[in-house]
């Protein structure tokens, strides 16, 4: 079987190829509009990033399919999830902090025009449980209540790297971003008796601490939510390893102290469970399409608290209703971009055009594939790894045009204009500022710095303050802070 | 061997060869962190592998201060709690 997936590429040079009005243009053209019927409720999936994170999607492109949405009849929502611990000093693990987060990253009702809603509950408890017997290790998903009870799904994914999953796209958002937190406890195998952390990772219960030189070891007791790990009086480490939730709130504490060894078992069985999560959830909800954003590729997720670099320059945007073809379609563009110079594919020596970059640049440990997901989402009959690619074209910019007042200049700003006229007409002769008739333009254009001299009259001196002409201080004529509301009205004043 | 492994192993024999054997074994002591058997620290290790063969060349100041610091930023950053893995 072959899919189809939708493109349009990066560049933009009009309002119709923004990448705002490709993202509209790739949903409709993918036919992702034919899923949404008048009253349907639609969830928006997401991720709004981490606290300090920066190369998650811009809030505008979710507000652009939700208007869309709206347009279509449909009730739109844009939704996230809570996550696992996941380190000490996790912002997304309640739904309180999650809102937090997610507002300081800009996500709001006020910006999306609909809600945004924590799909999982408060604490990540509020789900729906459905069997996968397809699945290839999972036989069950959790999927976040909001999403679960939603007539659509619209998957709208930052595609990037990802430490433990290799890549972050689809089936990600769906395998991990659509479940519960206890569905995110299944799927990086909590109690497993071979993959889960407590099964699998090696621990040195002798590791003796230096504390003088380890400033946070303490973390190591506070690194577990339920209290698993206890120093002893002979700095020995106790563990009820037979307990752990697999939060993995304690690796980034453990393993660089060489406490646990590196498991790489358990990052494989991970990537295949979210495949089949990732399946889980297309079971639950009745539609489902996916747009896919590949810009701003950062090499780790957005659920890291920074985002580096992006490895590849920005490709465009993808969309498709077979979450396996869209993912491999990014992985496919990927591959096939150079590197950015000074990122991490060049540092890892994966730049050039043609070689895969995940695997090094976004894998946490070395081993790892940027296909296990994509190939157990095949294995377990969610997709097709072929896939037709369709570019699609520009639908013209009449459509993009600001849509709250679409009269031309004169007849939207002409009677405005006559009462509050900001044109200082009545001033120097018409010309209405005091500007000189004529300077050396060449003169400030060198790239290697001016030709003419400091002006004998310079107010800015590089400290901070502003200097007139009559010595430290603002001049009779300079900008006054605060008057500015008074000045832009007036046509009165005079100099 | 790990990459990161296996590139801090070149560098700690390149800057040990020019004579900075404290720099040397302060490299030593990271190696076997799970920052240097991950991929995270590979970019690090390309790094002081590079200024470690810059070092063997030229044994000044400016590039056993390049090593230093290369080797200050490791210790630093192998022991950073927090490593996000999900």
């Amino acid at each position: 079987m072959t899919s189809d997936v939708y493109f349009m590429d990066a560049r933009s040079d009009s309002a119709d190829t923004s990448l705002i009005a490709k993202t509209t243009t790739v949903f409709d053209a993918a036919g992702l509009d034919k899923l949404i019927s008048p009253g349907d409720v639609v969830a928006i999936k997401l991720h709004c990033g981490e606290w300090n994170s920066s190369a998650y999607l811009r809030p505008v492109y979710a507000r652009a399919i939700a208007d869309r949405v709206k347009e279509l009849g449909g009730r739109p929502f844009v939704c996230d999830t809570t996550t696992l611990t996941y380190s000490p000093f996790s912002s997304r693990a309640t739904e309180l902090d999650l809102l937090l987060t997610a507002e300081r990253n800009g996500y709001s009702s006020a910006v999306l025009g609909c809600p945004f809603i924590v799909a999982d509950g408060y604490v990540g408890t509020s789900d729906y449980r459905v069997d996968i017997p397809e699945g290839y290790l999972l036989k069950e998903a959790y999927v976040a209540q909001a999403i679960a009870a939603a007539d659509v799904l619209i998957t709208l994914t930052h595609f990037k790297g990802h430490g433990m999953g290799v890549i972050g796209g689809a089936l990600k958002n769906l395998g991990i971003g659509a479940q519960s937190k206890r569905g995110k406890f299944n799927v990086h195998m909590g109690g497993h008796p071979k993959y889960g952390v407590g099964a699998a990772v090696e621990f040195d219960e002798n590791y003796v601490v230096d504390k003088e030189n380890d400033s946070e070891w303490e973390l190591i007791e506070d690194a577990c939510p339920i209290g698993l790990f206890e120093i002893q009086e002979d700095n020995t480490i106790k563990w009820d390893r037979d307990k752990c939730m697999t939060c993995l709130g304690c690796l980034g504490v453990m393993n660089p102290r060489g406490i646990f060894e590196p498991n790489q078992m358990l990052f494989d069985a991970t990537d295949i469970a979210i495949g089949d999560a990732a399946l889980g959830v297309v079971k639950t909800v009745p539609k489902v399409g996916f747009v896919t954003l590949a810009i701003d590729v950062s090499p780790k997720c957005d659920c890291a608290g920074f985002s580096d670099t992006p490895i590849v320059p920005n490709l465009g945007v993808f969309a498709s209703t077979d979450p396996v073809a869209i993912d491999q379609a990014c992985v496919d563009a990927v591959t096939a971009s150079p590197g950015l110079p000074g990122s991490l594919s060049e540092e890892m020596g994966v730049d050039e055009a043609g070689e895969r970059k995940f695997d090094l640049a976004g894998a946490a440990i070395e081993g790892l594939s940027e296909q296990t997901t994509i190939n157990t989402a095949v294995v377990n009959g969610l997709g097709s790894r072929d896939y037709e690619l369709h570019h699609v074209e520009p639908v013209g910019r009449e459509k993009f045009r600001f849509p709250y007042d679409e009269r031309p200049t004169r007849k939207r700003l002409g009677k405005m204009f006559e009462k509050f006229q900001p044109f200082p007409f009545d001033r120097h002769e018409g010309r209405g500022y005091d500007r000189l008739p004529e300077v050396d333009i060449e003169a400030v254009k060198p790239h290697d710095g001016p030709t003419v001299g400091t002006h004998a009259h310079a107010a800015y001196h590089g400290d901070g303050t502003s200097h007139g002409p009559n010595g430290h201080g603002a001049p009779e004529n300079q900008w006054h802070p605060g008057e500015e509301g008074t000045r832009s009205h007036s046509t009165t004043h005079e100099h | 061997m790990p990459r990161g492994q296996d590139l801090l192993d070149e560098a700690i024999s390149l800057i040990s060869g020019a004579g900075q054997s404290d720099l040397a074994d302060r490299l030593t002591a990271q190696r076997d962190k799970f920052f240097f058997r991950s991929l995270a620290g590979v970019p690090l290790a390309n790094k002081v592998k590079k200024a470690g063969t810059a070092l063997s060349g030229d044994a000044s100041d400016a590039n056993v201060n390049a090593v230093e610091s290369l080797v200050t930023e490791i210790e630093d950053k192998a022991d950073a709690p927090g490593t996000v893995l999900t």
